[in-house]
Order: structure tokens, then C-alpha cells, then sequence
């Protein structure tokens, strides 16, 4: 059962990375004609993806949350025990960047939903920025302990 | 009775970083044995503990009530560049506290 709840984690995640990697790529883009691939793929309503972002990362945590005690007995014990110390690590330090980006999550919502999108234009770009930073980060390293046993 | 979104991240992150450097977790969760604690249960039959959500369950508490309490005159003096500190402020506070495992010899 619990290969289901990570794996309904992992779909959550997938979402979330393309909604905040869409609006963080847009906070970045100069108004112009969108012609090549990269510009077209930025070139999206960043407000429209606030609300979506809150949500799919909510989500995201909390199966988090719920699959990370099978993780401390069986994945992290092992890991420790098979010398893999680093791993653990990086993992541990995943705890601190989920939390970076629920913490920055209302003032997220607040500077996209509730002040003018002309005003605080570079707070706005930062607290993007970092959320989808921290989401790409931790899917990465999440991925890299599932496939351990095939990397090591 | 309004919530401040601005002050409740800056409340909750601080009160996560407080509350992990100091190891002072609201409840802990021993998986193992599948009890929550608001002490810490030194037997080792209880396997390890879990501190992450009591260190979490603080920081929201706390961000809640600031949230709440705190007057809008207030929350309009907050600088923008406090977010832009905050994040570093938690993660290279966590990145300390967790170097002992990149230091650790191999036991493998």
C-alpha cells in the first residue's frame, strides 16, 4: 500500500513542478512575441497558476508527510547501515527545503493574488523563484534515494 | 479579525529554525511503535523518533496566532526584504544541523 501513497506523491509532484516551473520561468520573461520553444513554454498568465501552486504543493506535502515514517524505519536504517550516511543527508536537508517553500507559500499567495501585479514585481520574482527551486530540488534528491539501490 | 499572510511566513519560519536548533519539538512520533509523545521516550524499544511535524506543529501555532493578532499598521511595516533573508535564514540553519551526516565515516 504504501507503493501506492509514494507513487500518488511522485504524480503530485510531476504536477506541481510543471505549474511552478511554468510561473517561475514567466516572473523571468521580458514582454515580447513569444516565437521560440522556451519563450512559448514561459509565456503563460502567471497569476492564474497562484492558487493551483498552493494547492498541488499542500498535496504534495502532506503525502509527504504520510509515506515519510515508512522511510525512517525501512530506507532510512538501511541506508545508514549500508554506510550511505551522505544520502541520509541530503535527504534530512529535503525536510528544511519542504519547509522553506511551505513557509514562503502565504506570502507567495499574497504578492501574485492580492497585490497589483505591477507593484513588488521583485518579491514576487524571488518567492517564485525559490519555491520552484526548492521543488526541483526535492524532487531530484527524492528520486536519487528511491534509485540508490540501482546507483550504488 | 484578519490573517496576515506576510506575517504568518515570517512567524512560521522563524519558529521551524527556533524550534529545530534547539531540538524542541511540540510531540514527537515513534513510528515503530506508532505512539506520539510530548517527551521524549529514552527507551530504545520505541525505536527512533520523529521530531520534523513537532518542529512544524510549533512554527504553525505560532504563525496562526501572529497571524491573527498582529495589527495590519504592523504588518504593513515588514519589509519585503525580510523574504528575501528567510529562506537562507532556514536553510542554512538546517544545513548546519545536519552536516554531522556528510562528516560521519561510513559504518558500511
Amino acid at each position: 500500500m504504501i507503493a501506492f501513497w509514494d507513487v500518488l506523491h511522485a504524480i503530485f509532484a510531476m504536477l506541481l513542478l510543471g505549474a511552478v516551473t511554468h510561473q517561475g520561468l514567466s516572473v523571468w520573461r521580458k514582454p515580447a512575441p513569444a516565437r521560440a520553444f522556451i519563450d512559448r513554454f514561459r509565456a503563460v498568465n502567471g497569476p492564474g497558476y497562484a492558487n493551483a501552486v498552493v494547492v498541488l504543493y499542500l498535496v504534495t506535502f502532506a503525502l509527504g508527510c504520510y509515506i515519510y515514517p515508512p522511510y525512517v524505519l525501512d530506507v532510512k536504517s538501511s541506508l545508514f547501515a549500508a554506510g550511505l550516511s551522505g544520502q541520509v543527508g541530503l535527504f534530512q536537508i529535503k525536510e528544511h527545503v519542504a519547509v522553506v517553500a511551505l513557509a514562503l507559500l502565504p506570502v507567495y499567495w499574497h504578492y501574485w493574488r492580492t497585490v497589483p501585479l505591477t507593484e513588488d514585481t521583485g518579491i514576487r520574482r524571488f518567492v517564485t523563484t525559490v519555491i520552484m527551486v526548492a521543488v526541483w530540488w526535492n524532487l531530484v534528491v527524492g528520486h536519487i534515494l528511491n534509485n540508490t539501490k540501482g546507483l550504488v | 479579525m484578519s490573517f496576515s499572510p506576510r506575517v504568518f511566513s515570517l512567524v512560521f519560519g522563524l519558529v521551524y529554525t527556533v524550534a529545530h536548533l534547539l531540538e524542541m519539538p511540540l510531540w514527537r512520533y515513534y513510528p515503530l511503535v506508532g505512539k506520539f509523545s510530548l517527551t521524549d521516550l529514552v527507551d530504545l524499544s520505541n525505536g527512533p523518533s520523529m521530531n520534523w511535524y513537532g518542529w512544524m506543529s510549533y512554527a504553525a501555532i505560532a504563525g496562526v496566532i501572529a497571524a491573527v493578532v498582529v495589527p495590519k499598521r504592523i504588518d504593513n511595516k515588514i519589509p519585503a526584504a525580510v523574504f528575501y533573508v528567510l529562506p537562507f535564514v532556514i536553510l542554512v540553519c538546517g544545513i548546519y544541523t545536519e552536516r554531522s551526516w556528510f562528516l560521519a565515516p561510513p559504518t558500511g
